[in-house]
């Protein structure tokens, strides 16, 4: 962690391992639209960490450049706040899918969401299990059949938007993987956002999922953001009334919701006082509060 | 004459017990002495039945007291739960025959009631303060031992002080009222302790000694949930934990928990989190992940009595079968018990060294006993361990030193360890299993031979990490007689080793030439070595005795497991409260008269 000097970041410098996903597959618009909002924000591949959980798109980290930590199902939150706390000068990003991050893994978006610490955090949302091959998400339609529900679907959909809006999120969106544009410029915003952005990615799986697929979606969705739209992003009530839809109609996509809170880090009494533990390295006691700390148990 | 100092303080939820309490264990190291304090208590706020249990020598005291000699019982119950199980001759009991209309109490035969005022004298003093006739009590407490008055009076000033004059004021008059009353209505206790206002010992418990260890051992990342009965852990590290560079995070729950710990030590932080069974049944799959990404995290484990929500107030040491199981699939992790409170300071640092020199889980095996009874200690050597963090890069790697590989293949099966932020070191840290790389050899390249030769060599590699650690741990050390002096040897491990040796010191005086060999390092074990003083024992005749707080005695089957050596008699115990020195003794009597009654 010496100073050196840093060239100009291009893509190169976030490629790594070929992905492994189906021909077609969503998320390869996710992870090209993602390393070139990378490129723009010319942050440094090795103070970037990508921490995922399991499933098809959890495999993410093995993909981009930067350190990356591919973790247990559902548990790439809490392991992505041992990091940013522990080191805040990182950029922490956390991405992987629908099942992993709604159902197994929904305790601890929430709680991130609510701690706002400044994390980017990017779902790939195909609203199905795919590397089990086939069940139903919290994310699937009443009625689709899968192997989990081979008579149809009879539990409704639950909103990631909607979900992370009330559980504190300060930057909320919903993007589709084939929209690149606006998926680059809006996974900009977000890793440059601080505090905790949400980004909910459709990215339709080709393989298992017919129902929601590329073509449907691109009947569905509009850009919320669009210079003649009148949605008004700091406006918390009326995102949630955006976010609102069952999908049977027309998909907004865009930021929904975007305000500035201070960050967890900020308030952290340890982190107020000492800054980064992780540069200012792993120490005894000094004598004083030795001292101090021994007082109280004479 | 007695030659010790016991004391317990009975009552209920609201009386102040636990803070009497405190008090008067401070008040006692305050006058020199050491003192072991041990609670007893229920899982309710207000009511039910709470106990503080004191006793102090001015030698160590690291066992609780098998009788009591001064009781003060406040509530009825008192009489049931504490003063006719631990009273004998000679006793005596302060009680209030009219704060809590406490009739014709019954009491074991030769024990003295005295009957004193102390709800009138505190209501006479104030009587807004509804429990001020706990400080009564304990300044009579102080007057029944000749302790000096101005002690009290000053640790009062001190904890008193943030709640202003007034509060202090009316507190000292209570002590002074309980003391005077006691010099004038009645008869102190005999005994030959002497006090000795000069030394100024710390009086704290296991819990606490094992938060402050593994601050002092550099820990920068404490996670946990809050749980009976390591929530003090917690605790103390979110009050002290911001003041020596440790960030402190309550999570949602104790799967978060640990994985948020292992989120720190991937990030280069010295790294633990803490829990009971319950919790660490839930932190179970963290431990393998862990494992597999190599990172180093201390996992503390203070048992309550099990299974399911269990005792949560109670002690047992029911939780090994767990924490040797805790995970799937083969993994080095290590675990080591807590056995003492001072132990529990120095294991604090050398867990942490231990997690990142192997860069693999730590277990701290611990239990509601030892975690919260307390002791007091002349001091703790703050630089005898020194912070080690092993094969740990935190300097940009230079291009001619590439590829750097995170698992990269050694003869000790450590591979140099890179946190993010270095430059040249980026790879990804997977828990499917990996190339020297990281790179998975899970998914598209599973099956072929080059993937199959990754496994083996990877497991191999990891598993190596127990044959150095075993190396460099300390093997078991026998207390007590060898073989060919000893008539007993009793087998135990962790919180028991002071009550066992307690135990066996009494019963010198029955006969008994009794060695006590009692378990610390758990995994790796040192099954050879224990496997030889099991049977250098039993050739010499020595009879061996197992003692251990759980129903099926776990620590006997693990050893049986690990030597091929079968400890057939055991004493166990898991009833939930603290083992007893004399209940000890008892057994050994037994034992060794024939046969043990279970």
């Amino acid at each position: 962690m010496t100073e050196t000097v840093e060239l100009r970041v291009t893509s190169k410098d976030w490629q790594s391992h070929r992905p492994t996903w189906c021909p077609g597959c969503g998320d390869f618009g996710v992870l090209s639209a993602t390393r070139k909002a990378l490129v723009n924000t010319q942050w440094q591949p090795k103070d970037t960490v990508i921490v995922s959980g399991i499933g098809c798109s959890s495999n993410f980290p093995h993909f981009v450049g930067g350190y990356g930590i591919h973790t247990l199902h559902g548990r790439s939150q809490p392991v992505a706040q041992g990091i940013k706390l522990s080191n805040p000068d990182l950029n922490v990003i956390v991405a992987g899918g629908d099942g992993d991050g709604l159902a197994i893994g929904m305790g601890g978006f929430l709680h991130a969401a609510r701690r706002n610490m400044d994390i980017t955090y990017l779902i790939m949302d195909n609203q199905v299990y795919g590397l089990t091959v086939n069940q139903a998400s919290p994310t699937s339609t009443m009625d689709r059949k899968t192997r989990s529900t081979p008579y149809g679907n009879i539990e409704h959909p639950i909103s990631p938007v909607q979900l992370a809006i009330s559980a504190g999120a300060t930057f909320v969106a919903r993007t589709f993987s084939k929209e690149g544009k606006q998926f680059e410029s809006i996974m900009q915003a977000a890793l440059e956002h601080k505090g905790f952005a949400f980004i909910d990615a459709l990215s339709p799986c080709v393989t298992f999922n017919k129902v929601n697929t590329y073509d449907w979606f691109k009947e569905r969705v509009y850009d919320l953001n669009a210079p003649d739209s009148d949605h008004d992003t700091s406006d918390k009530i009326a995102a949630l009334t955006k976010a609102d839809e069952d999908f049977s109609g027309q998909i907004p996509i865009g930021i929904f919701y975007q305000t500035q809170k201070p960050t967890y880090e900020e308030l952290d009494p340890t982190i107020q006082k000492f800054g980064n533990v992780i540069t200012r390295g792993a120490l005894k006691i000094d004598p004083e509060t030795r001292n101090k700390i021994l007082a109280d148990f004479r | 004459m007695l030659d010790q100092i016991s004391i317990r303080l009975s009552g209920q939820n609201g009386d102040g017990i636990f803070s009497s309490g405190d008090t008067l264990a401070k008040i006692l190291t305050r006058s020199g002495l050491k003192v072991h304090g041990a609670r007893s208590y229920q899982s309710i706020i207000r009511g039910g039945h709470v106990s503080y249990s004191i006793r102090a020598n001015t030698g160590d005291v690291r066992a609780p007291a098998d009788y009591i000699d001064v009781m003060v019982a406040i509530r009825p119950d008192s009489f049931i739960a504490d003063v006719m199980p631990m009273m004998k001759a000679g006793g005596k009991v302060l009680y209030d025959s009219k704060g809590f209309r406490i009739k014709d109490p019954e009491v074991p035969e030769g024990v003295t009631l005295i009957d004193i005022p102390a709800m009138q004298m505190a209501r006479d003093i104030d009587s807004s303060i509804k429990i001020l006739y706990n400080t009564v009590f304990v300044g009579a407490v102080v007057a029944m031992y000749g302790l000096e008055l101005e002690v009290h009076e000053t640790m009062l000033k001190g904890f008193f002080q943030r709640k202003g004059d007034k509060v202090v004021q009316i507190n000292l008059e209570a002590a002074r009222a309980g003391y005077s009353w006691v010099e004038e209505n009645t008869s102190k206790v005999e005994h030959s302790v002497v006090f000795d206002r000069s030394k100024d010992g710390i009086y704290i418990g296991g819990n606490e000694t094992l938060a402050l260890g593994m601050l002092n051992g550099g820990l920068q990342s404490y996670s946990w949930y809050p749980m009976t009965p390591a929530t003090p852990v917690g605790s103390f590290l979110a009050t002290y934990g911001p003041l020596s560079g440790c960030i402190v995070k309550q999570m949602e729950d104790e799967i978060n928990v640990s994985n948020y710990a292992v989120g720190a030590a991937f990030a280069g932080a010295r790294s633990a989190c803490g829990t009971s069974g319950g919790g660490f049944a839930l932190m179970s799959e963290a431990i393998g992940f862990a494992s597999i990404i190599e990172a180093p995290v201390v996992f503390i484990e203070v048992a309550r009595g099990g299974p399911s929500t269990g005792l949560p107030t109670k002690t047992e040491q029911g939780d090994l079968n767990q924490m040797l199981g805790a995970s799937q699939g083969d993994f080095p992790r290590a675990i080591i018990a807590q056995e003492g409170i001072a132990d529990g300071f120095y294991l604090g640092q050398e867990s942490l060294n231990i997690a990142e020199k192997y860069q693999m889980p730590v277990i701290i095996a611990s239990d509601l006993y030892m975690g919260e009874h307390f002791e007091t200690l002349d001091g703790l050597d703050f630089d005898r361990i020194p912070i080690e963090r092993g094969k740990l890069i935190t300097e940009d790697i230079a291009d001619d030193e590439l590829p750097y590989l995170r698992y990269k293949l050694t003869d000790d099966g450590i591979s140099p360890r890179v946190i993010p932020g270095v430059a040249n070191g980026m790879h990804d840290a997977g828990s499917d299993e990996h190339d020297e790389d990281g790179a998975l050899v899970s998914d598209k390249r599973a099956g072929f031979p080059e993937a199959i030769e990754v496994r083996i060599q990877q497991m191999k590699k990891r598993m190596k990490k127990m044959d150095g650690l075993l190396k460099e741990l300390p093997p078991p050390e026998v207390w007590g007689p060898g073989p060919d002096e000893a008539n007993l040897l009793v087998v135990s491990w962790g919180s028991s080793r002071d009550t066992v040796r307690e135990a066996l010191t009494q019963a010198e005086a029955d006969g008994v030439k009794g060695a006590s060999l009692n378990i610390k390092y758990i995994l790796p074990f040192h099954g050879k070595e224990v496997g030889e003083i099991l049977r250098a024992y039993e050739s010499a005749g020595v009879k061996i005795l197992g003692v251990e707080a759980n129903y099926t005695g776990q620590m006997m089957r693990y050893i049986r497991g690990e030597t091929g050596f079968e400890i057939k008699d055991k004493y166990l115990r898991y009833e939930g409260e603290y083992i007893l020195p004399r209940e000890v003794r008892g057994a050994i009597e037994q034992f060794m008269n024939g046969g043990l009654q279970q």
